[in-house]
C-alpha cells in the first residue's frame, strides 16, 4: 500500500472504528446509564406533568452529559497503555492531526449515535417537537466541543494514579460555555425568540476549541510520553 | 534580579532577613484595618452594619483571583524556561488561593443572606468565582495525582494557563450581565465611587492581605524546598 496522507487517514479511521466496535461494552454502559437517569428523575421529582415540563429538557441533557463524561477521559488511555501513542508520536504525520482525527472518530462513532435516543427520551418526557429538533442540533454541535475538551483532559491525566476523580473536575469548568449557549438556544425557542445568535456563539466556542484543543492535547501527550 | 533569585539557596538567603518583618507588617496592617473597619468607619446608608463584611470579602476575592493569575504567570515561566523553581512557587501559591476562594464564597454568602435574602444565587459573578474554586481544586488535584510528584507539574501548569480564561470573566461579569452582585466600585475608568472613609480601611486591609499572602507563600516555598532536598537526600542514600 502506498503511504500517503489519504491512506494513513483511512487506516487510522479504520483502526479507531474497530477498537470502538471491540469495546462496544462502553457504548452499552452509556445507554444503560442514560436510561437509568431518565427513569430515576420522574420517580424522584414526582410524576406530575407541571413539575416535569419545567425540568424535562434538563433531564435529557443531564442524562446525556453524565453518561458521556466517564468515557470522555478514556480517549487516549488504552492507546497510551499498549504503545500506540508512541507510534503516533514517531509517525511522519503531525500528532495534532492524529488527535483531531481521533476526536472526530470518537465523536462520530460514539457520540452521534446517541442522538437517536434524544427523540425517544423526549417523547417519554413530553417535550414538544420543535425543541426536540433544536436539541438534536445543539447536541450534535456541542458534543464535538465536549469531545475536544475531553481530549484535553484525558491527555492531561495520562499516567495518573486515579484519573477518575480529577477528570470531571477538569471537564466541567471548561465545558460551561457550551452549556450556557446550548441552554440559551432552547430558552430562545421556548419563548419564541430568534435562537440563531446563541447557536452562532455555540459554534464559535466549538471552533475555538477545534483550534486550541489539538495543540494542547499534543503538547501534554508529548509531556506524558517523555516521563 | 529574577535570574539572581531563581536559585533556591540565594532566594532563601534573600528572604531570611525580610521574612519576619513581612509577617509583622501583615499583622499590623490587618490589625489596624480590622479596627478601622469594625469601629471607625461609617455605616452604609442602605446596608447598615452588614457592610463591614466587605472589608474582608473584597480582599479575599481580589487575592483569590490575583493568586490564580500569579500561578498562571509562574506556570508560563515554568513551561518556557523549564525552571523547577517556578513550579515550586506555583505549587506553593495554590493552597492559599484555594482557601481564599472558599472564604470568598463563604463570606459572600454570609453577606448575601441579610442583603439579598438568599445564601446563594446562580449569578454570573458567583458562578465564575465557584469555577475559580474548582480550578484551584483541579490544579492541586492534578499536580499531586501522579506517582512521582514531579510528573504532575507540567500538566498542572497547562491547566493553570487554560484556566486563565476564567479571570477576565470574573472581573467583567458584573458589567457584561445584569447581576445581583453590585458592579465594580473601586477599579473603574472614572475613579472609585466608594466613600473615602470606607476606602481607607479597605486599602489598609488589602495591604495587610498582600503582606499576609506573601508571608504564607514564603513559608510554603520554604517547606516545599526542604521537602525537595529531603527527597534528593533519600535518592542519594539509595
Amino acid at each position: 500500500m502506498k503511504i500517503n496522507f489519504k491512506n494513513i487517514l483511512i487506516a487510522l479511521i479504520e483502526k479507531e472504528f474497530k477498537s470502538y466496535l471491540r469495546s462496544i461494552n462502553n457504548f452499552m454502559n452509556m445507554i444503560v446509564f442514560m436510561i437509568a437517569i431518565i427513569i430515576l428523575f420522574p420517580l424522584t421529582v414526582g410524576p406530575s406533568e407541571e413539575k416535569l415540563t419545567l425540568v424535562s429538557n434538563a433531564i435529557v441533557w443531564i442524562a446525556l452529559i453524565v453518561s458521556i463524561i466517564p468515557t470522555l477521559d478514556k480517549i487516549y488511555i488504552s492507546d497510551f497503555k499498549n504503545g500506540w501513542l508512541e507510534q503516533y508520536y514517531y509517525s511522519p504525520l503531525l500528532l495534532e492531526i492524529i488527535i483531531l482525527i481521533k476526536c472526530f472518530v470518537f465523536w462520530f462513532f460514539l457520540i452521534i449515535p446517541l442522538t437517536i435516543f434524544i427523540p425517544i427520551f423526549s417523547i417519554l418526557l413530553n417535550i414538544p417537537f420543535l425543541i426536540i429538533f433544536w436539541n438534536i442540533i445543539i447536541f450534535a454541535i456541542g458534543s464535538l466541543g465536549f469531545c475536544l475538551i475531553g481530549s484535553i483532559c484525558s491527555s492531561l491525566t495520562l499516567g495518573t494514579k486515579s484519573n477518575n476523580l480529577i477528570s470531571p473536575l477538569l471537564i466541567l469548568p471548561l465545558a460551561i460555555p457550551i452549556f450556557i449557549f446550548g441552554n440559551g438556544v432552547v430558552e430562545a425557542v421556548k419563548s419564541n425568540y430568534d435562537p440563531l445568535p446563541n447557536l452562532y456563539l455555540l459554534i464559535t466556542v466549538c471552533l475555538i476549541l477545534l483550534i486550541i484543543s489539538p495543540l494542547i492535547s499534543a503538547y501534554s501527550i508529548k509531556i506524558a510520553l517523555t516521563k | 534580579m529574577i535570574n539572581y533569585l531563581a536559585n533556591p539557596n540565594r532566594f532563601l538567603n534573600f528572604i531570611k532577613p525580610i521574612e519576619f518583618s513581612i509577617g509583622v507588617f501583615s499583622f499590623l496592617f490587618i490589625f489596624i484595618g480590622l479596627y478601622l473597619s469594625l469601629f471607625n468607619s461609617p455605616e452604609d446608608y442602605q446596608q447598615g452594619d452588614t457592610v463591614r463584611i466587605m472589608y474582608i470579602h473584597v480582599p479575599f476575592a481580589w487575592f483569590a483571583s490575583f493568586l490564580y493569575f500569579s500561578i498562571s504567570i509562574a506556570s508560563i515561566f515554568f513551561l518556557i524556561w523549564k525552571h523547577p523553581f517556578a513550579d515550586i512557587i506555583a505549587r506553593s501559591i495554590a493552597p492559599l488561593g484555594l482557601i481564599f476562594s472558599i472564604l470568598t464564597i463563604l463570606t459572600g454568602s454570609l453577606w448575601g443572606k441579610p442583603m439579598w435574602g438568599t445564601w446563594w444565587v446562580w449569578d454570573a459573578r458567583l458562578t465564575s468565582m465557584l469555577i475559580l474554586c474548582i480550578f484551584y481544586f483541579a490544579y492541586i488535584g492534578i499536580s499531586n495525582a501522579f506517582p512521582r510528584k514531579i510528573d504532575g507539574s507540567k500538566p498542572a501548569a497547562i491547566l493553570a494557563i487554560v484556566g486563565m480564561v476564567n479571570l477576565p470573566i470574573i472581573k467583567f461579569s458584573v458589567d457584561w450581565w445584569n447581576t445581583l452582585h453590585q458592579p465594580a466600585s473601586i477599579i473603574r475608568f472614572d475613579g472609585p465611587s466608594i466613600n473615602q472613609e470606607m476606602l481607607l480601611p479597605l486599602v489598609i486591609m488589602l495591604l495587610g492581605f498582600l503582606f499576609m499572602s506573601i508571608f504564607i507563600i514564603l513559608i510554603n516555598i520554604k517547606t516545599n524546598l526542604i521537602y525537595k532536598k529531603y527527597q534528593s537526600e533519600i535518592l542519594k542514600l539509595g
